[in-house]
């Protein structure tokens, strides 16, 4: 199995080690939180609308008069799960397509490239705008709209990852040994051609829930009464002048964990970059 | 030795930053290169010859590398002491430099004439045309076929002999005291390298300059230099005249290179390689730095050897020196 | 003679020349131009240019990793590139390369025991104890420890790594191993370590090499009989020996002058070819060599010399000799 060791360095990168705290800690909460969760996040309450963040209520409550804090601890699982689909969502055929391509290029090659970049020459949020238009709005809707959005964007890094790798002398040799295409690809090209894409991939997350969250901000993507976190910025909308907290603290939660996959993602870059692995 | 030096080093210790914290490449280096001919310095690859060369003009890779130590004694003033535009006046002028890959240190997107005329104007203030007129001489002094229409190729349009020409034509321009050619024909094939050692031996003459020529081939240090020294592991360990040093090696080390040599044990003679391989700087043993692969260790070599004059200006780092 | 393990008739290989022929009809680079010569069993045989010469497009072309333009290798007598699956399956089982860089030339995500037992997985050989059992075997042969099998290359020098390279040419019990430049990449006194392997090699295991390389005095050492390439063509053909004490073609004799001796009491007189060499894409008429050579005549100019027998075992392609 390829070699893990250099991500050792992982917890050299100060950035690195932080966005691996965020990601964790909303990872807890995801898993752990419901149960801690001091209210029911359903729970209307009319008579408790709007409150200010109280002893009862640490985040306040919602133009319903439902506990915020509860709402955003439920919200962390749909959150974590949008990031992980619809990154395995655009990760899964990108990859593939990308190594099809890259390997085995000619006519499949121009075939799945020239299909990528249709995809691409739509503009992101508009594509997936359209997507869940035609799908009707609803999460798993969502997480399958933001996730074929990227598939080209995974099928480009592989394919060009390959095209260098095919050259490899190390790939050659396993040809020149009369070793088959499924071995050269699976063994020798794959595991070569990840690091970008395992870099991508966790940027990716954080693109994935701010997507998400867009959509569901746009009355898209989660439906009401789901506590998903832009569904609750888009209800907090409102009530930005007179109860800022509504939407304060369900964004707070967006920018931690998109941070928590940025700096990720880059401290990955950094350790698995090659270039700077001499010595 | 005896006549003057151009170039005399002592004590020179360069280090890098590494992960493992900084490590030296070269460490306690002393040399004196002779006037007026083409020394020779010899070693494997990491040894530390070129982060030498690159002492000596400051042109170390920063921040990641620097002088930690030593002098560098070169007309009269340390190099390692002048102020850094006082140093970029030597360097392409006094003491000038050409590298294994002349692709590399040629701009690739502007005429090769253009840039031996700059360095003519740039240190010997000559006028556009005159420095025209020079870069075509030089062209035609390096053996350029049909130099003046060369001056406006670019440098891919050049072979690999012939940009070597063309940085060695650069590196004359301003008749350096001391040329330091590190590697200059291992990117070369064998004929064009026979060429340009040929040239380079020429020019050494006509100009009378001093010609550092640093190289891990035993073979082109014989046909070119009058003496040399052999590096180990940023030491120097032997240095001798070059009939001298080929007759009777001292060093165990160099001894083992020759033993290791093809072309030195002839045909269904025996090889017998030096076991092991060069340890990391960081991780040298005390004393001698070859004692793990010596084939005549013993208890001193825990200490540093000391610089033993085995004959008349043939010098051994080694408690037991051969020879 | 013996009966030629591997023999080249008439080989080209041409490739479709890159962008500097654009617009000038079809310009084919001439990597490989009509090469002919046989390999005996248990020999050394040398293949010695300088680069661009087409020696390592020779070394593919004998091991089928790529068809010839024209003419043929024949290996035990019979066409490989009309070898039938299984055949070839066999083929590439007793004819195994040696490449120049000990760094590219293993997966470095890969283990040592892993990369080594892959000649073996491909071709079906023992389960996965045997195959445990002889990449020990192997790391032993090729002078590492069987715990080397649990390392990943970079833990390696370049000389070791040039060790793993050849323990793995070796898993599936070659018969032929082209070495392409395989010390090149190495330092001298690491160097002389892989020499005296392959050597001891082909003594234990009866391997015949075909040794491509540009460095004289390893070829000098090494083989027993050279073939000397120039601009895809063979020039001359001879006994180690021979060719090393009485060079025949101009080009084998300024090659051989060219090539610093390590020993300065033996400066002799170098014989200085003007020029570089000519592009292959635009070779020149006649014998390839006549622009650089000083003993050039009108003929030289005109027709391209055959490489023919001058005496026993010695060929030449020369109008002069």
């Amino acid at each position: 199995m390829p070699s893990w060791e250099p991500l050792a360095g992982l917890w050299r990168s100060r950035s690195a080690a932080l966005g691996l705290g965020l990601i964790a800690f909303v990872l807890g909460v995801a898993l752990f939180g419901p149960a801690v969760a001091p209210h029911d996040p359903f729970r209307t309450a009319p008579l408790e609308r709007l409150a200010a963040p109280s002893a009862a209520h640490p985040f306040g409550t919602d133009s319903l008069g439902r506990d915020i804090l509860s709402r955003v601890i439920h919200g962390a699982r749909i959150s974590i799960l949008i990031g992980l689909i619809s990154v395995s969502i655009s990760l899964f055929p990108g990859t593939l397509l990308g190594l099809l391509a890259g390997y085995f290029g000619g006519r499949l090659d121009s075939v799945i490239m020239r299909a990528m970049d249709m995809l691409l020459a739509f503009p992101a949020i508009l594509l997936a705008i359209f997507i869940t238009a035609i799908l009707g709005p609803s999460l798993p809707n969502t997480m399958i709209a933001v996730g074929v959005v990227y598939i080209p964007h995974y099928a480009r890094i592989v394919r060009s990852s390959v095209l260098a790798l095919k050259e490899q002398l190390f790939v050659q040799a396993i040809a020149h040994l009369g070793g088959g295409h499924g071995r050269i690809l699976f063994r020798h090209v794959l595991p070569n051609a990840l690091p970008p894409i395992i870099v991508y991939a966790t940027l990716g997350m954080g693109t994935a829930v701010l997507q998400a969250a867009a959509l569901g901000f746009l009355g898209l993507g989660a439906q009401p009464p789901q506590p998903e976190w832009g569904v609750m910025l888009s209800e907090g909308r409102q009530y930005l002048q007179i109860a800022p907290h509504v939407a304060a603290f369900p964004g707070g939660a967006i920018f931690i964990l998109v941070l928590g996959f940025n700096l990720l993602g880059d401290g990955l870059r950094d350790v698995l970059d090659p270039t700077l692995r001499a010595l | 030795m005896g006549a003057a030096a151009v170039l005399s080093i002592s004590g020179l210790r360069t280090e890098f930053r590494t992960r493992r914290g900084p490590v030296a490449a070269v460490d306690g280096l002393d040399l004196e290169l002779p006037a007026g001919e083409t020394f020779g310095l010899v070693g494997e690859s990491g040894c530390g010859k070129s982060v030498t060369a690159l002492s000596i003009l400051r042109l170390l890779p920063r921040p990641a590398g620097r002088v930690a130590a030593g002098s560098i004694r070169f007309e009269g003033e340390d190099l390692l002491a002048l102020p850094e535009a006082a140093m970029r006046r030597i360097r392409g002028n006094r003491i000038s430099m050409i590298f294994q890959e002349p692709m590399t240190s040629l701009n690739p997107v502007l005429p090769v004439g253009f840039q031996i005329e700059e360095v003519l104007r740039k240190h010997r203030g000559l006028s556009a045309r005159e420095a025209r007129a020079e870069a075509g001489g030089l062209l035609a002094r390096v053996g350029m076929p049909d130099p003046q229409s060369r001056l406006d190729d670019y440098p891919h349009q050049l072979s690999g002999g012939m940009r070597q020409r063309a940085m060695i034509a650069i590196a004359l321009a301003c008749r350096p005291a001391l040329m330091i050619a590190d590697e200059p024909t291992t990117a070369l094939d064998v004929t064009i390298q026979a060429q340009i050692l040929e040239l380079i031996s020429r020019l050494q003459a006509e100009f009378g300059m001093s010609v550092l020529l640093i190289t891990h081939d035993l073979g082109v240090v014989a046909e070119t230099c009058r003496e040399a020294a052999v590096m180990y592991a940023g030491r120097i360990v032997e240095r001798a005249a070059v009939a001298r040093l080929y007759a009777r090696p001292a060093h165990p080390y160099t001894v083992g290179l020759f033993r290791s040599l093809p072309r030195a044990v002839g045909r269904g003679g025996k090889l017998t390689p030096i076991p092991g391989t060069v340890p990391h700087p960081a991780e040298l043993p005390p004393g001698c730095a070859f004692q793990e692969r010596c084939f005549q260790r013993h208890a001193a070599c825990r200490e540093d050897p000391p610089w033993a004059e085995v004959a008349t200006g043939h010098f051994a780092r080694c408690w037991k020196p051969l020879g | 003679m013996a009966e030629a393990l591997l023999q080249a008739e008439g080989l080209v290989k041409h490739y479709p020349a890159g962008r500097s022929g654009l617009g000038r009809g079809r310009a084919v680079v001439r990597a490989v131009d009509g090469v002919s010569f046989e390999i005996l069993p248990g020999e050394t045989f040398g293949i010695v240019g300088e680069s661009g010469c087409g020696k390592s497009t020779l070394g593919r072309l004998l091991l089928r990793f790529e068809p010839p333009t024209a003419g043929r290798v024949l290996y035990e007598g019979r066409d490989v590139c009309g070898f039938d699956a299984r055949r070839l399956k066999a083929f590439r089982r007793e004819a195994q390369i040696i490449y120049q860089d000990p760094y590219s030339s293993l997966n470095p995500r890969r283990r040592v025991g892993e990369l080594i037992a892959e000649p073996l997985e491909i071709h079906g050989i023992g389960g996965p104890a045997e195959r445990r059992e002889r990449v020990a075997a192997l790391l032993g042969e090729v002078g590492l420890r069987p715990e080397h099998a649990r390392r990943f290359p970079h833990e390696f020098s370049g000389g070791q790594r040039q060790r793993i390279v050849i323990a793995r040419a070796l898993a599936l019990q070659p018969r032929f191993i082209v070495a392409d430049e395989p010390v090149s990449a190495l330092d001298v006194s690491i160097q002389a370590q892989v020499i005296n392997l392959l050597r001891e090699l082909q003594e234990r295991f009866r391997l015949t090499y075909a040794f491509i390389s540009h460095d004289l005095g390893l070829v000098e050492y090494l083989a027993d009989r050279v073939g000397v390439m120039y601009l895809g063509r063979l020039v001359e053909v001879a006994p180690c020996a021979a060719i090393c004490a009485d060079p025949l073609h101009p080009y084998t004799e300024a090659l051989w002058s060219a090539a610093p001796m390590p020993d300065p009491a033996a400066r002799r007189r170098r014989i200085l070819l003007a020029g570089d060499v000519p592009s292959p894409i635009r070779p020149p008429p006649g014998c390839a060599f006549h622009p650089r050579c000083r003993e050039a005549f009108d003929r030289c100019r005109e027709e391209a010399p055959l490489l023919r027998e001058v005496a026993p075992g010695r060929r030449v392609a020369c109008h002069n000799r």
